[in-house]
């Protein structure tokens, strides 16, 4: 806008439009009759539009447009002319104001498009893994609820055990590869440990490993097999042993479990109480107590060794297609 | 659904879905793309791809090498190429809509010509709403110029608007927001550029190219004798010699070349006023009448329609962008009354 005020005089741009429209004309030497003629329009909306009376044209985009035509025809800058009428008038059509002036937009970013994918995928990770977490807790309820039940339940995992045998029958089991390996001490020292029933089995055991520990080499590796079928009926000496000792333990009162592969087991006592329940680890032992009978529920039920009475009790007989056994003991 | 989720981050558009340029207004923030509507696709095998669209692909009209084809998808204000309309709706959408995450599904607004055809109008439709659109409006080009210029639509008072457009000339009598009189005749930007085509081959035995023709046009042409004279040096490919040969033109001989298709809009306008009715014909006289679209920045234009019309010619601020920004206004105006103003499908 600057230019066209320094194209013009500085008078002129404090004139209204139709003052410098005037002053145009008769520089020209025009009559509003001559100009009228050329633009169509009446001679009296010549003299008005130059007295900026616009009465007879209401609407502004004519006003506007006249006013421009009129500039045109003179030679004049017509922009100079409407802003002359927008000082005076103001724009009523504030719409047009707001009006961006063309303007070419950059493409759109590929930024954008990664970061929203990126945000995207990351909400969907986020929702997959509440609804996990959600599902766990869930499933994982009855396990939390095994706290309850702890004063009634010893869950035997090591040398923390008080009362009953510690040597679980896995245990011989993973170890009769080592004992055949390296002349049986260790062997011998754990069975020393386990109770003194076992001394003597213990001490048969190390006398045949030793035995075999001491003829030639190649010998002894022909003889690997013997000694773990050796070890293997050390061992099950072992469970006679232990069977021995939880005939003592004939409390109708207490389940024995020995879990060699990991189970999901629940019992409840004849006051339907839940006196047991949650996954339990492979290679554990637990003591239930409460009152008969038991209804129980053994998942993986050939992986669980139960002890009742004294008897082990055939969790294969009680087990459906999906290897759970629901039953109840002690009736 | 999906659709109504987008559309919660996409802005309302108007689109002048021109033979020559395509705009858009988005309602709050005016006019935001201007851009030629050409696409340029390529070719590989059977597969077809777009390399560029607007300005890039109007840089490549006639410099293309055999696997490109720049195309202008928009033939005389209607869709010629149904599918590359939709790609290049598309991606103009999408530029729009920078700055939004999803892809954008705006109620859009499409001003179509006053005399084309349902079936015409419904590819259209159909165009935006493959690019994209959650609605679709349509709206005659000549209401929505009428809106643009700021002309006095909803009154019982005739306004007459000439959309000289690069595909089609629109010229509407509109009174109570509604078109009573329309005709559209097909000429244009483009048949000007045509004409000058065929003027320099005449004259001068050599051919020049679309490009050339319309900055021929944009510099030198002229609708009405007078003024001062100008020139404009030229280069073309002679057609007896086989080499480019370099040529100057003047203004006269431009405003000689259309005299052709000057003289069927200048028809078109007179047979418009004829057929109008008396009253709004009356209104017309008083009030003149408004040029819009590309055509009025031919120089004299006004001056010619003026003399031969004996009408007041004004020539509309920004002729360009009116069209789109009546659509705009239009758009705006779509919430507050259900709406007459809008064609009927």
């Amino acid at each position: 806008m600057s230019e066209y005020q320094e194209h013009s005089s500085t008078p002129q741009t404090d004139r209204s439009p139709g003052e410098m429209l005037r002053a145009e004309r008769e520089y020209q030497g025009l009559s509003t009759d001559e100009v009228a003629e050329q633009l169509n329009l009446r001679p009296s909306l010549v003299t008005d539009l130059e007295a900026s009376r616009f009465d007879q044209i209401p609407v502004p985009a004519y006003q506007r447009g006249y006013l421009r035509s009129y500039a045109r025809l003179l030679g004049m800058d017509e922009r100079m002319v409407v802003h002359a009428y927008d000082r005076v008038h103001g724009r009523d059509d504030i719409d047009e104001r707001r009006i961006t002036p063309i303007q070419t937009v950059r493409p759109p970013s590929r930024l954008g498009k990664i970061i929203f994918r990126l945000v995207t995928v990351l909400i969907i990770l986020g929702l997959i893994g509440l609804t996990l977490l959600w599902w766990q807790s869930r499933q994982g309820t009855p396990s939390f609820s095994e706290g309850n039940n702890e004063p009634s339940v010893t869950q035997q995992d090591g040398p923390s055990t008080s009362s009953l045998p510690p040597l679980p029958e896995s245990s011989v089991e993973t170890r009769g590869p080592t004992v055949a390996e390296s002349p049986a001490t260790p062997a011998a020292t754990s069975l020393n440990q386990s109770a003194d029933v076992d001394v003597a089995v213990a001490s048969q055991v190390s006398e045949q490993a030793g035995t075999t520990g001491d003829t030639p080499s190649n010998e002894g590796k022909l003889q690997v097999p013997a000694v773990e079928g050796q070890n293997g009926s050390a061992g099950r000496a072992v469970a006679e042993s232990q069977a021995e000792q939880s005939t003592q333990n004939n409390d109708p009162n207490v389940l024995q479990f020995t879990f060699n592969q990991e189970s999901w087991t629940e019992v409840r006592d004849a006051s339907g109480q839940r006196v047991f329940s949650g996954l339990q680890k492979a290679g554990t032992q637990a003591e239930v107590h409460g009152r008969p009978p038991f209804r129980m529920t053994v998942g993986n039920a050939s992986g669980v060794v139960l002890h009742y009475r004294g008897e082990t009790v055939d969790l294969q007989k009680n087990a459906r297609s999906s290897n759970v056994a629901k039953f109840t003991l002690g009736e | 659904m999906f659709k109504r989720l987008r559309g919660l981050f996409s802005s309302d558009l108007s689109i002048d879905l021109g033979t020559a340029n395509t705009l858009i207004y988005v309602r709050g923030r005016g006019i935001v793309l201007d851009e030629p509507s050409v696409v340029a696709i390529r070719q590989s095998g059977s597969m077809r791809s777009v390399a560029a669209v607007g300005l890039d692909a109007k840089r490549m009209l006639g410099r293309t090498p055999g696997n490109i084809t720049a195309i202008r998808p928009m033939k005389d204000g209607v869709i010629a190429d149904f599918t590359v309309t939709e790609q290049m709706l598309q991606y103009f959408i999408r530029k729009v809509h920078q700055s939004t995450f999803l892809t954008p599904s705006p109620r859009v607004l499409v001003c179509v010509p006053c005399m084309s055809t349902q079936v015409e109008r419904r590819a259209i439709k159909e165009s935006a709403e493959g690019a994209g659109a959650r609605e679709v409006f349509l709206i005659e080009e000549p209401m929505a110029a009428a809106i643009g210029a700021g002309l006095p639509v909803e009154e019982a008072q005739g306004s007459m608007v000439v959309d000289i457009g690069g595909g089609t000339t629109e010229i509407a009598i509109i009174s109570l927001s509604g078109v009573v009189y329309s005709e559209s005749v097909r000429v244009g930007g483009d048949r000007f550029d045509e004409a000058i085509t065929a003027y320099v081959r005449r004259h001068y035995g050599s051919l020049i190219g679309e490009a050339t023709a319309e900055r021929i046009k944009e510099e030198i042409g002229c609708a009405y004798p007078g003024g001062e004279l100008r020139e404009i040096d030229v280069r073309g490919r002679n057609l007896a010699e086989g080499v480019p040969r370099s040529f100057t033109l003047n203004s006269n001989e431009i405003l000689d070349a259309l005299q052709e298709p000057l003289a069927s809009i200048v028809a078109a306008v007179r047979s418009a006023l004829e057929q109008s009715p008396p009253e709004l014909a009356s209104d017309i006289a008083d009030r003149g009448l408004v040029i819009t679209g590309g055509g009025a920045l031919l120089r004299g234009i006004d001056k010619l329609i003026a003399e031969e019309s004996g009408l007041p010619v004004i020539i509309a601020e920004d002729p360009l962008t009116c069209v789109a920004r009546g659509g705009g206004k239009a758009l705006e105006m779509i919430d507050q009354h259900s709406f007459e103003l809008l064609s009927t499908d």
